[in-house]
């Protein structure tokens, strides 16, 4: 019945994530029904839905979290999480809670780099407790970037930051994937945010995908565009939001 | 427009005076200088009977006397190192207790049970049964500490293992943390401040299972220097008895709490915010 998640290299297909037929249930309650999902080495997807539309159960099997569910879902070995909370050990200082399961000497260095790159350098020795939102989140993808993910899976990471802050960690993400070039599954309910940063905006809708559309929009993403508006309205509907709504 | 001043300017401010001079510190010695100076007051007017209650004078002229022959040292050696003792004994085997039946399904089915039904008695009720297991000597007043402070460190360290934030434990599998890791920097730091807690519930019992047993059965000890005082009424040892087991539950404390803050500098900061 339940498949576990098999390396991509088993079924030697090009994709960094080959998901077929999935199926999930919690009880009664079917949240998953039949998800079709292909993801290509150094594809950024974003996956929108509602809330309870299964959005983070899809994430949490990508991650294997999840193991008890049916279908097929191949995933690269490598893989990274973030969550919405920053979830860094109180009792670690930033550096360690980067370096959260790596081994090495070289790990330390390397941490410090990631730690560089996110722009929280002069972080790396004070205490989680003593972070702002926006900074918590930076050390988590530190702690997700320092793993080399092929696959980077983020669930609502910008959700509980303020809008400023939101926009500048957009910014962020996008430099830090142009450079490591991860496949990225991004569970999100914001829709611009989705097409600011995805090449590809899914909706998930009762379990199924509902829409799959590809962002074909210049690098710098003008949210003033017709082209950004129209992507925004076809989504929005798809979500069930009316337009006296939007 | 009219503007409201929010500080008389040109005034002096007592309070920030005060507070620049750590002034605001000796406020709390008020009270207690007050009541012992109506101590002194009503033992001098004969209000208070020596044979009651000996005046602060007395009291600390009694101490004096004790420390120059030796006795007060001699004695309170004896009990500072059955507590030191029994409370060693008893904070790990209640902490291995706790982790023991935290990490393993197998120790809390065997070792939860017990311990919750064995805390419900009082370590003091042990007495008669410890006696007759151990004579009067020095092992029963250890064995009662052992038993008293085992159970707050191990019920304070049990709850917080048991406690930890599952989402932890799920970040940790995503970073492919192995079991032992796990542990080791997640488990057990986190379940830290709940043991702090528990040692310091221990550190305070421990004195007051000494205080009964010492006053039970003992040739030495500060319970046994306060018993030989009650037979020859001797109101000023007694109290002084009293003022070194109330420093001696202050002094523990505060060297607790010293050692909670520097094993655990990521919540005194946390406090300090």
């Amino acid at each position: 019945m339940a498949t576990d998640l098999r390396s991509a290299v088993d079924l030697e297909v090009p994709t960094a994530v080959a998901v077929r037929g999935l199926d999930k249930s919690f009880g009664a309650q079917h949240v998953l029904r039949g998800v079709d999902l292909g993801i290509a080495p150094g594809e950024f997807v974003a996956l929108l839905g509602r809330s309870g539309s299964g959005k983070s159960t899809l994430l949490r099997v990508l991650a294997g979290l999840d193991t008890d569910f049916d279908g097929e879902a191949a995933v690269p070995r490598r893989r990274a999480v973030a969550f919405q909370d920053a979830r860094l050990l109180p009792w670690k200082r930033v550096l360690d809670n980067v370096l959260l399961g790596q081994r090495g000497r070289a790990a330390r260095a390397k941490g410090l780099e990631t730690l560089d790159e996110v722009g929280l350098a002069d972080k790396a020795k004070a205490w989680p407790h003593t972070l702002s939102g926006g900074e918590g989140q930076r050390a988590a993808l530190a702690r997700a970037l320092v793993r080399e993910p092929e696959l980077l899976l983020l669930d609502e990471p910008f959700g509980a930051l303020d809008a400023l802050t939101r926009l500048k960690m957009h910014a962020l993400l996008r430099k830090l994937t142009a450079v490591h070039r991860p496949s990225v599954l991004l569970v999100t309910h914001d829709v611009e945010e989705a097409i600011v940063l995805a090449d590809r905006v899914l909706v998930l809708t009762e379990g199924r995908i509902s829409l799959d559309a590809r962002v074909e929009l210049p690098e710098q993403r003008p949210r003033r565009s017709p082209e950004f508006a129209d992507l925004r309205d076809r989504l929005l509907g798809e979500l069930g939001v009316g337009e006296s709504e939007r | 427009m009219t503007s409201i001043p929010i500080k008389n300017i040109g005034q002096i401010d007592f309070r920030a005076v005060a507070a620049r001079l750590r002034l605001d510190r000796l406020r709390i010695l008020i009270g207690p200088v007050a009541l012992l100076a109506l101590w002194q007051i009503g033992s001098a007017t004969g209000l208070v009977p020596e044979q009651t209650l000996a005046a602060p004078s007395t009291v600390i002229a009694a101490g004096a006397d004790l420390i120059e022959a030796g006795r007060l040292q001699e004695h309170l050696l004896v009990s500072l190192g059955r507590a030191a003792t029994g409370l060693a004994l008893g904070v790990t085997l209640g902490a291995v207790l706790a982790v023991v039946a935290g990490l393993f399904r197998l120790g809390e089915d065997f070792i939860d049970g017990p311990m919750q039904i064995l805390r419900a008695i009082p370590a003091l009720a042990l007495v008669p049964l410890a006696i007759v297991w151990f004579g009067i000597g020095e092992e029963v007043k250890v064995f009662l500490v052992v038993f008293a402070t085992a159970f707050p460190v191990y019920v304070n360290t049990h709850a917080a293992i048991r406690g930890l934030d599952p989402r932890f434990a799920e970040l940790a599998r995503t970073v492919e943390l192995g079991r032992f890791a796990l542990v080791r920097k997640v488990i057990l730091p986190g379940a830290l401040p709940g043991f702090f807690t528990g040692l310091r519930f221990a550190t305070a019992i421990s004195w007051l299972v000494l205080v009964v047993s010492e006053q039970i059965n003992a040739t030495s000890g500060i319970g046994y220097l306060m018993t030989q005082a009650r037979s020859f009424a001797q109101t000023d040892v007694i109290v002084v008895g009293l003022v070194v087991y109330g420093l001696l539950g202050l002094v523990s404390d505060r060297i607790v709490r010293l050692v909670e803050g520097r094993v655990l500098p990521w919540r005194r900061t946390f406090a300090a915010q």
